[in-house]
């Protein structure tokens, strides 16, 4: 890692076309939000923002957000890193899936440079309590670090976002779901913080099993447990923008026909048989080219694309002695 | 005149008749009393022959309760043993269950990717052969 590695990465992913309704607005003002407060608290951070299969007749996120955010102007403090929308094509297990997000993460943890590596996502807020931890710098390497999530309600105004928004009460949904271990899961994928040699040493997430996109930020959870690591909660919530489109809200849509789902489906044993990712995850093999100081692409190649089917790397988890054995079997 | 009879142990006819009364009744009971102790003995001969057969039977049963006891713990002991093999046999079965459960579910899991390769092969299959028709006709 070179000397002037920032303390912290911030992993995000979207892609152009409004995925998940209007998709560029909530993401630029979370941005803005969050790059706002770890500067005020003087965190080195840098953001590495994956823009996943872009529709070529649309802006690109990694332009727009160098053009609205001042403060990523800084090549310090931003890497946008745009994957040719061939892979998504090449790597997808399932025609229903429309964005393999978790790929799209992986890409950007692989290339990373923070001590600590925090994906979430685009519609999160941190916390002043998250704020906090990270400020002190008191992070323990093989922990991985959950937040709960508190839900802003769709009816709150959020086209102006600060502290008072945010932590009235009034503009939350319901109670957040309490993280329970061992697993510690609900709303996984928006706040996973872990040091960056943990997190490649397991190998991102799972890229083996590309069938489903739900479940495998809870099957991460999993595979960190069974290496033997810690999850922990860091102590403070994280707020999501709640949004027509998201999960929480169409998955009834799916309820009886969960197959059908442009996500995958849900009942995948995503808690019980885990994954080891082939060296090549993150498309390192991938042709990397700089188009400026902010951005690169992925082009396309082959080399990059691991084998449609490899079920050697399909396995199951370690109980290990006094911890709870992480997975369960769940009939279909 | 009668007492010089008296004297002499001479009685009176109506004295004698009365004395005469008393011993056939003195004999009677006796006779009575002789027939009631033979009844008595014997009796008491087959309360004593009962007895002999009580003790005999008693004997026999405290036998059999020694016998059964033995058997009762001998069949403690083997319910125990069978209880303790039925509890191990349990717990590899369920050891085995866990195990099956878990190689099935990563079956399900290899399947899934099978099944998603299979797909999209057959999509990008249908697509090389949709062009390569398209490529023919257009060159008819």
């Amino acid at each position: 890692m070179p000397s002037s590695a920032p303390f912290l990465s911030i992993v995000l992913t979207g892609r152009n076309d409004e995925y998940g309704v209007d998709f560029r607005t909530r993401f630029l003002r979370t941005l803005a939000f969050n790059t706002r407060e770890l500067a005020h608290r003087g965190i080195p951070y840098e953001i590495v923002f994956v823009e996943w299969a872009p529709d070529p007749q649309r802006p690109l996120l990694v332009d727009l957000v160098v053009d609205t955010i001042a403060a990523l102007r800084d090549t310090r403090s931003f890497r946008g890193i745009v994957v040719d929308r061939a892979y998504q094509d090449a790597l997808s297990l399932n025609p229903r899936l429309e964005y393999l997000e978790f790929l799209a993460k992986n890409v950007g943890i692989r290339r990373a440079a923070g001590e600590y590596v925090l994906t979430t996502n685009c519609d999160v807020f941190l916390s002043r309590a998250v704020l906090d931890v990270l400020q002190q710098g008191c992070l323990e390497p093989r922990v991985l670090y959950r937040a709960v999530r508190h839900d802003l309600k769709i009816a709150a105004d959020s086209s102006f976002v600060d502290w008072d928004l945010l932590e009235d009460p009034r503009n939350l949904e319901h109670p957040p779901r309490p993280l329970t271990p061992p697993l510690m899961g609900g709303g996984t994928g928006d706040f996973l913080l872990l040091d960056r040699a943990s997190l490649h040493a397991l190998g991102g997430f799972n890229e083996v099993y590309r069938v489903a996109r739900i479940g495998i930020d809870h099957n991460f959870l999993v595979k960190v447990l069974s290496d033997g690591l810690t999850i922990r909660d860091i102590g403070g919530p994280v707020y999501h923008l709640n949004h027509l489109g998201s999960y929480r809200i169409t998955r009834h849509v799916y309820k009886g026909r969960e197959g059908a789902a442009p996500y995958g489906d849900i009942r995948w044993h995503s808690r019980g048989v885990i994954y080891a990712n082939p060296p090549t995850w993150g498309l390192v093999n991938a042709p990397e080219g700089e188009e400026n100081a902010h951005k690169s692409r992925l082009r396309f190649s082959w080399d990059a694309v691991p084998p449609l089917v490899d079920l050697r790397r399909v396995v199951l988890p370690v109980a290990r002695t006094g911890a709870p054995y992480p997975g369960s079997f769940a009939e279909p | 005149m009668k007492g010089t009879l008296k004297r002499l142990g001479v009685v009176g006819p109506r004295h004698y008749h009365h004395l005469l009364d008393q011993l056939q009744k003195a004999e009677a009971r006796h006779a009575k009393l002789i027939e009631e102790l033979d009844r008595a003995r014997a009796s008491a001969k087959a309360y004593q022959s009962k007895l002999g057969e009580v003790e005999k039977a008693l004997r026999t049963q405290q036998a059999d309760a020694a016998h059964h006891l033995r058997r009762a713990e001998k069949l403690t002991a083997e319910v125990d043993r069978l209880r303790m093999e039925s509890r191990q046999k349990l717990e590899t079965v369920k050891r085995e269950l866990t195990v099956a459960r878990e190689a099935l579910m990563a079956v399900d899991v290899k399947l899934d990717i099978l099944e998603g390769a299979a797909n999209v092969l057959d999509l990008r299959t249908r697509d090389v052969v949709a062009r390569r028709s398209s490529v023919t006709e257009s060159a008819v």
